[in-house]
């Protein structure tokens, strides 16, 4: 069935197609239309989850965690502020291995006080321990948060799944919603691997001591480090049932190519357009897109990009004294990988607080990295005002 | 691809129109992709909301600052802002308006149409005498003026979208499509 | 450094902090010092109610739409609620722990609702005759006709011997027809001589019948003769006039259809409940009436309600005036009255009227009634029975155990539910007697465990156990106000429209509320002290030790894990679990 829905929409349609069975939510600013239509789902009974409606963004992760330690399949949904006020919770969700789903709008975090797409709040949970996808249209919103129930539960880890803010979530477009019964046969009822159970009690949680610490975090970073190679699986076989195929990163037109950039989120697609306009006057250029920021899949990018000489990472975000967040982690991920030929590397921070970013913007960065003004930093501010 | 730009105020309704016509468009077979100017939005400030439309899907991920057609759902807002900014030559504007569009040429070398959307509005008891809900009766005279969609499939789409009231919303869409008033040529060109 | 392979390492340690064994393991039930127990405790209500009326179990089957239920268990205590449900003083509701939070539950209002709805319904199939034994009972007052009642249920065949013409004693002659309609009293008496009680009009005990035969020809005989004699007015002046009236024989006559001319101008004196009816039915004979009481409004024994409603129909008061002197020419009288203030509290709590000093009051009217009190000719009893070679002990019983006395004749407090409680309480003692000259042996701690709250209430249910309320332990201590979680109960007004209306007719003054006022009320009862099933132990438990038990369907406590933490008993809404010190630590 195809429906002309809005990306908030396509993720309360896949946690609906997923049969999540609790929803704990703050539902107040900065939540989005997510939460609105699962209530209402819950509400008519289409969905029978248990909406919890919490007095806070954390409260909303902790009953989340209450939840899944029952063995429940959980899902939240919140935004900049409001993850940033999660933040305890999500440490706690991911060390004790709770499979939760939630979805981060992307916005940015204030003040000044603004409510348009940045990735800063996602990009600021790195070492939570949560997975990280980014998504780039509503179709891709919506098969990710099916996916995203299959990956953390295979894991015992937490996963995020983000958008941005406007440019997805309250943009209509055409989006493929799956049968009830193809989601069923990619993923089944949760089949928790360690739950509270009155008939077979276990302690949770109590203390550890340095001699075990250590150890459970290394369980934690493996998990991860797991996902690269099953991620790749899980989404095949959701191409075998819906044609559709993402990857963990996307190369796009990169097989000549001279210039390649480094793009995340809606400003991928944006950049395609461009990209094809460039290619099609005969211009060696391509992109590579990252979805999964968590774990970071140092392997592909390095395949990807290997031998390209110039690249230029677009970043949303910014880590203040410091530069883009993507193009540290990729910058960092390429040391050593191909010390012969060490690319051309420049970072570009543009579209901050939801600035708008045209193809005038991303063909800007292009010319800006083909001129040979070697710039090689990751803080190249785009369109800042004089 | 075809852009189209639509400017109103708040609780005009500029935002459905916009999802209707996509909605209508796509069921046509076309790709589409809606969406407003996204601000903090308050009743009677000015609100805008894009549509592109596409044979294949939509790439663009950002604001449309060189529409082919306009709809301007309050005339007032002539006057407040820069309405045809980027509009390309030749480009179409439908104006909400109880004048007949020759009193509009003054604007530039556009396409001109009106349609008194407000007094259809009310006709059907959509909104109130001070707040006319003029979306649906705008998007009706569009289907007409543009010749992008069909009028049935703008109808049919109203269904899906607007289901309160959706007979009077229906009626008022196809009572514009009769009522719209193109000018005779394009002016000054 | 040595190199290690991650990829390879079989880790020992668990990917998060999870205990290797089930934690049942860990008896953590062994370090508490104190532990929870259900123990089911007395409601206020019930332990303040003198008829034993189980109002909490009633309430709690209303609240669970069990009407008949809660009918069934309201006349297994209470054998006329209609009429308590009108006339009662109903001390439960000042007992009630929701008093001081938002308003006593209308206990009383309620009781009528049922009371009504009883006397609509057919009579029970009860099972009854199945004790060969004839009781007398001498007065068909509510002692007497609550003795008469229960003997019948618990199988005995029973005669009730009257001495006046009609049925009904006290609730006949003394209470106001706008108080307690005829009707409503005559299907009451129609039910009981459904239920096959035999009742003799115009028979004197002591004289129609005599002792002797009464004593020989029944197993038992259960005196309630009432208190019937006026007590006088000790004035000086001359109080041989006509326009002096005893207020019993005043009402006496009222209720008996009478009209008597009193004139303009009346004062009654007393604070009773007597002097408000016959203040009350003053007025309605078209007098002013003014009240002459020693005391405050505060002392005043009345009931509450006729006070206010006495008000409202427009009687006035004169308080700490006490009559002195009567005086009078051409049919007008005057009243002299010391002017008094309070003193030093008496034996009953109630602070003494002492003279103030100062100019005396002078009332002047064409009528006064005394309403002072009353008499229970107990003296002339005593010579009678004495005669008869009949002595009474303090249960009320001679030593032959054949004869009991109880309500206003026996000393028990002036009101009809203390009359239906002493009626209950006899009728139970002279089946306990009636048994054991059988053979059974009933021990005496059998009617202490019948005794509700430690008071003098019996519990009809628990002597037949019959009781429809599943009580795991009923314990005799009463939930006081502290022990209510009142955080799980909403403020709510109580639905109390009684839509008193100022008639100043011999119609019924009250009309009581309705039907859905009522369940209302049952749905603001706290169910003090009896588990419910509520579930907030076991949600709150925070070792998962409190579990329903399929059989019982109760909550049991796994006291091997309970830890003895108390959030069960903190959370109780209803002070029906407690915390018990561990018997080894004492």
């Amino acid at each position: 069935m195809q429906k002309v829905i809005v990306g908030n929409h396509a993720v309360s349609w896949g946690v609906k197609l997923a049969r999540t069975e609790v929803i704990p939510a703050y539902p107040i600013t900065p939540q989005t239309q997510i939460v609105e239509e699962l209530s209402e789902m819950c509400a008519s009974g289409e969905l029978p989850a248990r909406f919890i409606k919490v007095e806070s963004e954390h409260s909303a992760m902790a009953s989340a965690v209450g939840a899944s330690a029952a063995g429940a399949r959980a899902f939240t949904a919140t935004s900049s502020q409001g993850l940033a006020l999660m933040h305890e919770m999500l440490h706690w969700a991911a060390a004790a291995r709770h499979p939760i789903v939630m979805a981060d709008v992307n916005r940015a975090l204030g003040p000044g006080w603004n409510i348009w797409t940045d990735q800063t709040d996602s990009l600021s949970q790195r070492d939570t321990g949560w997975l990280q996808l980014y998504c780039e249209n509503n179709q891709e919103v919506l098969d990710t948060t099916i996916i995203a129930f299959r990956l953390a539960e295979a894991l015992d880890l937490p996963v995020m799944l983000v958008l941005d803010a406007f440019y997805l979530s309250h943009t209509s477009e055409p989006v493929d919603i799956p049968d009830q019964a193809l989601v069923d046969s990619f993923l089944p009822k949760r089949e928790a691997h360690y739950k509270l159970d009155i008939n077979e009690p276990h302690a949770f949680n109590a203390l550890v001591k340095p001699d075990d610490y250590m150890e459970m975090r290394w369980h934690m970073h493996d998990a991860q480090r797991r996902a690269l190679e099953l991620y790749p699986q899980i989404e095949s076989e959701w191409l075998a049932l819906t044609g559709r195929y993402y990857g963990m990163i996307e190369p796009y037109r990169t097989d000549d190519a001279e210039t390649v950039l480094i793009t995340t989120g809606t400003v991928t697609s944006t950049a395609r357009y461009v990209i094809d306009e460039r290619r099609s006057r005969g211009e060696k250029v391509g992109l590579v897109k990252i979805k999964m920021f968590r774990p970071f899949p140092v392997e592909a990018m390095r395949a990807a990009l290997k031998g390209i000489p110039r690249i230029a990472v677009i970043d949303r975000n910014i880590s203040p004294g410091n530069g883009g967040i993507f193009a540290q982690e990729l910058r960092s991920a390429l040391y050593g990988s191909d010390s012969d030929a060490a690319p051309q590397f420049n970072g570009y921070i543009v579209g901050l607080g939801g600035r708008n970013v045209t193809p005038d913007t991303i063909n800007g960065i292009i010319d800006h990295v083909q001129s040979g003004e070697t710039v090689d930093r990751p803080d190249i501010w785009v369109g800042v005002k004089a | 691809m075809r852009e189209l730009r639509i400017h109103g105020r708040g609780g005009q309704g500029a935002v459905i129109a916009s999802k209707v016509l996509a909605v209508a468009i796509f069921k046509e077979g076309r790709w589409v992709q809606s969406f407003p100017a996204f601000g903090v939005e308050r009743r009677g400030a000015p609100v805008t909301a894009f549509l592109r439309v596409a044979d294949s899907p939509v790439l663009l991920r950002c604001e449309v600052t060189t529409p082919d057609d306009l709809i301007v759902l309050d005339p007032t807002l002539l006057d407040a802002i820069d309405i045809t900014a980027g509009l390309k030559p030749g480009g179409s504007i439908l104006i909400n308006s109880a004048a007949a569009p020759e009193a509009y040429a003054h604007i530039g070398p556009y396409r001109i149409a009106t349609v008194d959307a407000s007094a259809i509005a009310l006709k059907y008891g959509l909104g109130s005498r001070t707040q006319p809900i003029v979306n649906t009766a705008i998007v009706g005279a569009f289907a007409v003026f543009s010749g992008l969609v069909s009028l049935d499939k703008v109808c049919a789409a109203i269904e899906d979208e607007v289901p309160r009231h959706a007979e009077e919303n229906v009626a008022a869409a196809r009572e514009a499509a009769e009522l719209v008033r193109i000018a005779q040529e394009a002016a000054h060109v | 450094m040595s190199e290690q392979n991650f990829n390879t390492v079989p880790l020992h340690t668990p990917p998060l902090s999870v205990s290797s064994s089930s934690t049942e393991q860990n008896i953590t039930g062994s370090w508490k010092y104190i532990q929870p127990a259900y123990h089911d405790r007395v409601a206020p209500c019930i332990a303040g109610c003198p008829t034993g009326v189980d109002i909490e179990g009633y309430m709690s089957l209303l609240r669970d739409g069990e009407l008949s239920a809660a009918m069934e268990l309201l006349q297994c205590e209470n054998p006329m609620p209609a009429i308590t449900g009108r006339v009662c003083n109903h001390p439960c509701e000042s007992r009630c722990n929701r008093a001081n939070y938002d308003g006593a539950v209308a206990i009383h209002a309620v009781e009528r609702v049922l009371g009504d709805m009883i006397l609509e319904e057919p009579l029970p199939h009860w099972t009854m005759r199945k004790h060969d034994e004839r009781i007398a009972v001498i007065g068909s007052g509510p002692a007497g006709l609550a003795c008469a009642y229960h003997l019948t249920r618990l199988g005995y065949n029973v005669e009730v011997f009257e001495k006046e013409e009609e049925l009904g004693g006290m609730l006949r002659l003394g209470i106001p027809g706008y108080r307690l309609p005829r009707e409503v009293l005559d299907s009451q008496i129609a039910r009981y001589k459904a239920m096959g009680i035999i009742f003799h009009t115009g028979m004197r005990a002591g004289t129609d019948i005599g002792w002797p035969r009464l004593t020989t020809e029944f197993s038992a005989v259960f005196i309630a003769s009432g208190a019937h004699v006026s007590r006088l007015l000790d004035l000086e002046g001359d109080c041989s006039r006509q326009s002096l009236r005893s207020g019993l024989d005043f009402l006496r006559e009222v209720n008996a259809g009478g009209r008597p001319d009193i004139g303009k101008h009346a004062l009654v004196i007393g604070g009773g409940n007597t002097a408000m009816d016959c203040a009350r039915t003053a007025l309605r004979l078209g007098a002013e009436v003014t009240v002459v009481y020693r005391r405050t409004r505060a002392e005043m024994p009345a009931i509450d309600e006729e006070i206010e409603d006495a008000a409202r129909e427009g009687v006035k008061f004169e308080f700490l005036a006490s009559p002195e002197k009567l005086s009078g020419t051409g049919g007008r009288l005057q009243l002299a009255c010391t002017r008094m203030e309070l003193g030093e509290p008496d034996a009953q709590g109630r602070r003494r009227p002492v003279p103030a000093g100062g100019e005396p009051l002078l009332l002047e009217a064409d009528t006064i009634i005394s309403a002072i009190g009353e008499d229970t000719g107990l003296h002339d009893l005593q010579a009678e029975l004495a005669d008869a070679k009949l002595a009474m002990n303090t249960w009320g019983c001679e030593k032959l155990a054949r004869v009991f006395l109880g309500g206003d004749v026996a000393g028990d407090e002036r009101t009809v539910a203390s009359a239906l409680g002493a009626g209950k309480r006899c009728a139970i003692y002279i089946d306990r007697q009636l048994r054991q000259q059988h053979g059974e042996d009933i021990p005496e701690e059998r009617l202490e465990a019948i005794r509700i709250g430690g008071s003098e209430s019996l519990s009809m249910a628990r002597w037949t156990n019959s009781d429809p309320i599943m009580r795991v332990s009923p314990q005799n201590d009463v939930v006081q106000p502290a022990d209510i979680n009142t955080a799980y109960f909403p403020r709510e007004p109580r639905h109390n429209d009684r839509h008193a209306a100022l008639l100043k007719s011999f119609e019924e003054s009250n009309t009581g509320i309705t039907t859905r006022d009522a369940l209302a009320e049952a749905a603001r009862c706290y169910e003090c002290g009896v588990c419910n099933e509520c579930e907030l132990c076991r949600i709150y438990c925070g070792e998962a030790a409190i579990q329903l038990d399929p059989g019982s369907g109760r909550f049991v406590i796994d006291l091997d894990h309970c830890k003895g933490c108390g959030v069960c008993t903190a959370e109780c809404p209803r002070g029906a679990l407690v915390m018990e010190r561990l018997a080894n630590m004492d």
